[in-house]
């Protein structure tokens, strides 16, 4: 159904306290550089008043933005995963920024952090595990540790 | 002497080349589908075989589809296909005459001017005429050579054979094309070298020969000529299978199983291998491309299908392109561009997951309305309110009984996350919609975006309900006499989406509703060849001022004939086209819906008119 006033997209968060330095800004820089009209965006919000997915949930691609300027990635693939890519949003915009791609690369940079954080978890493990008594200057680990690595699949 | 030395580089050449192409072959077969081996194994033994083989000859050898395109370029690749095609076949048959119906070594017939230079007349010339023999394989000859020679002009002239840019080719390919280009010259001057010792040429290598005789010493240059002759062969022969002449081969095995009606299937597999590999590189959909008048020249399919298929994987190259269809539509081979572009995409977008379970929710809000016809406004007519107003007063002067589907708002029918290569995604749209279409138990299913007509058409499995475009739908409504329409003094020119005329085959209907209330002015560039609007949701790309080169370079030519309204039936090209406002543009139903005349009715049409 159609949006009431209330509820036009507009009025996407609350009230509440933001911690910046546990925030990760990292993925909005990597985001820009793929999709530099990012920039141009002005947080106007027709993009969240168009949007197909916004009719029937609280997606929006204007808070999406916001959260990711912020840096506040934590759940942010929830929100993107919404996207039906339709393309009603790029053309509302009034600063031609390219949403689907933007949409694309917030995935895409999301999903290679995670892998990234990932990696560097497996490196701990091996690193931990290893034995400094065994000659190869620690390049070996127990079997033990080993099983203890994660990969991609068992992960998700 | 049916032996010598210098027939070395061509015999492992070409034995080389037998071995890879039946370990590629084998590969290919290996990684088909069960049922597809099964369906070409069906092909052998059946009447599709006479198709397959009329159409190897129409296009391998003839170029017919080049012929059309350009006369010049297709004469050329068919003096050197067909011509190389009937040396073989008549140099064959020449030397079994020779060695008196033995099976010869196969380098015996290519280099058989060396080992026999006499000039008896063979039991079969006799008949017929004599220096039969000697007289084609020259003229054969010289029909290769004439290739050639248009071969280097079209370097420099490409414009002669209608090409205004050509392919930039990589570093084997120059390798393939510098020793295919030598080898016929290198074949004229052994054979004419040998002539002029020997006498034993036709009209070409004897005259050649005699001339030569004259200032240089034959004898010493004909066997380093025969070498060079036979290096050349081997060279081109090592080369091919990683060059673009690997389609020579495989364009064979694309038609035969295209033919047997298989489907390309998934990619990356088996069919999109083959077709990768039957690309020429001629470079015909380099000039079609409206995306090179934007800079974008590096994401032609000609480039895509190289990198797909050396396995650099480019994300900016499978992103980038608008999926018009132009391409494919001009490509000789038929390659699937778009549906290969759609494949690699796929493998780029993977990491992407959709949740579209929020849907879920919807249902109990939904209107379920029954009616006869339901109307789908699609995410693009929404954006366009003029065209969906007019549809439904369409609907309500024809006196429709029918349902605005999603008047409240839509979900998106899928082909968008479909042309990001997200199938599975689209799949979930696509099974919510059916749900949502079938509950109306409406008889025609009319769409007003051409993006939600062919997935429709395509993907839905939506129980014999006709899917129509509402342009369509027009035609039927005004052939059935439900619309009255009222010619106006319009001149008008027609727009082609590319989703709706080389995407579903629809040019006539929207034209024939047109002729009955205006004028429509013809165009350069239509039908087939409609341009794109530039506002395409198939790129993922490119930015708005590069979509308004292509658009405005798309008006130019549309505005040609200088009409009072550009007519398309698209929501998403008016909305492209009418940002650049420099002519008025209306939606087909927008246009109708103005000269709609009810019999005995006429005061409320003017008054609707004047509004």
């Amino acid at each position: 159904m159609g949006k009431s006033a209330k509820n036009f997209g507009y009025t996407v968060t609350r009230d509440r306290q933001i911690n910046f330095d546990a925030n990760n800004q990292d993925i909005c820089k990597i985001v820009t550089k793929a999709e530099p009209t990012l920039n141009l965006c002005i947080s106007c919000g027709s993009c969240a008043a168009t949007c197909s997915a916004g009719q029937f949930t609280d997606f929006s691609l204007r808070q999406v933005i916001l959260l990711l300027r912020r840096g506040e990635t934590k759940d942010l693939n929830k929100e993107v995963s919404k996207c039906m890519l339709c393309g009603k949003c790029q053309l509302v915009c009034p600063r031609n920024v390219s949403t689907r791609n933007l949409i694309i690369q917030i995935s895409k940079a999301l999903y290679e952090n995670k892998m990234s954080l990932l990696h560097l978890e497996n490196r701990k493990l091996i690193t931990e595990n290893c034995n400094p008594e065994m000659p190869g200057e620690g390049k070996f680990f127990s079997p033990k540790a080993n099983s203890k690595i994660l990969n991609p699949e068992q992960q998700q | 002497m049916t032996f010598d030395l210098f027939v070395l580089p061509f015999f492992f050449g070409l034995l080389f080349l037998i071995c890879v192409l039946v370990v590629k072959y084998s590969r290919w077969i290996a990684l088909m589908d069960a049922s597809d081996r099964v369906k070409a194994g069906m092909a052998l033994f059946s009447y599709s075989l006479l198709k397959t083989a009329k159409e190897i000859f129409m296009e391998s050898l003839l170029h017919h589809r080049m012929f059309k395109r350009n006369p010049l370029l297709g004469f050329m690749h068919m003096s050197f296909a067909l011509g190389w095609f009937l040396l073989i076949v008549m140099g064959n048959i020449e030397s079994r005459i020779y060695s008196g119906g033995h099976i010869n070594p196969p380098y015996y017939p290519i280099f058989l001017k060396f080992f026999i230079h006499d000039k008896r007349v063979l039991p079969f010339e006799i008949f017929t005429l004599p220096g039969f023999f000697r007289f084609m394989m020259d003229l054969l000859l010289l029909f290769v050579l004439s290739g050639l020679v248009l071969a280097l002009f079209k370097r420099t002239r490409s414009r002669w054979f209608g090409l205004k840019r050509t392919t930039e080719h990589n570093g084997l390919d120059k390798w393939a094309i510098t020793s295919l280009w030598l080898i016929f010259p290198m074949r004229l001057l052994a054979e004419s070298f040998t002539a002029g010792i020997y006498q034993g040429g036709g009209f070409l290598t004897n005259t050649l020969g005699s001339f030569l005789a004259a200032f240089l010493p034959e004898k010493y240059l004909a066997y380093p000529a025969w070498w060079a002759y036979s290096t050349m062969l081997g060279v081109f022969f090592v080369t091919l299978p990683w060059s673009r002449f690997m389609h020579i081969p495989t364009e064979i095995i694309l038609i035969f199983l295209r033919n047997a009606g298989i489907e390309p299937g998934k990619y990356p597999g088996s069919f999109s291998e083959i077709e990768l590999r039957s690309c020429p590189r001629c470079g015909v959909c380099i000039d079609v491309c409206q995306m090179n008048a934007a800079g974008q020249t590096g994401s032609t399919a000609v480039y895509f299908i190289r990198s797909l298929r050396e396995k650099r994987t480019d994300v900016q190259l499978n992103s980038n392109c608008m999926m018009c269809g132009r391409c494919l539509e001009a490509c000789p081979v038929g390659i699937d561009t778009l549906g290969l572009r759609v494949g690699a995409r796929g493998v780029d977008n993977q990491f992407i997951e959709s949740d579209f379970n929020y849907l879920l929710k919807q249902h109990e809000i939904e209107n379920e309305k029954k009616a006869e016809v339901v109307y789908f406004a699609g995410c693009m007519g929404h954006l366009t309110p003029g065209v969906t107003r007019a549809m439904v007063q369409i609907f309500e002067k024809a006196d429709i009984n029918f349902t605005f589907l999603d008047e409240a708002g839509s979900i998106c029918c899928g082909r968008p996350l479909k042309l990001a290569g997200l199938q599975e995604a689209a799949t979930k749209l696509i099974a919510e919609n059916t749900t949502k279409i079938q509950k109306t138990g409406a008889e025609i299913l009319v769409t007003t975006c051409p993006i939600c007509y062919k997935v429709f058409n395509n993907d839905y499995q939506l129980d014999g309900m006709q899917v129509m475009h509402h342009s369509v739908y027009i035609d039927y409504l005004v052939k059935e006499g439900k619309l009255l329409l009222q010619p106006t003094e319009l001149q008008v020119v027609y727009h082609d989406p590319c989703e709706l005329g080389r995407g579903s085959g629809i040019y006539e209907q929207p034209r024939n509703v047109l002729k009955q209330i205006t004028e429509v002015a013809n165009i350069k560039e239509e039908r087939l060849n409609s341009l794109c609007c530039g506002g395409s949701i198939g790129d993922l790309l490119m930015n708005a001022t590069q979509r308004n080169i292509i658009r405005d370079n798309a008006l130019e030519i549309l505005c040609e004939p200088q009409p009072d309204v550009l007519v398309t039936a698209c929501p998403l090209c008016k909305k492209s086209f009418s940002s650049a406002n420099s002519v008025v543009v209306k939606d087909i139903a927008e246009l109708v819906a103005e000269s709609i005349t009810i019999p005995g009715n006429k005061a409320k049409i003017i008054a609707f008119a004047e509004q």
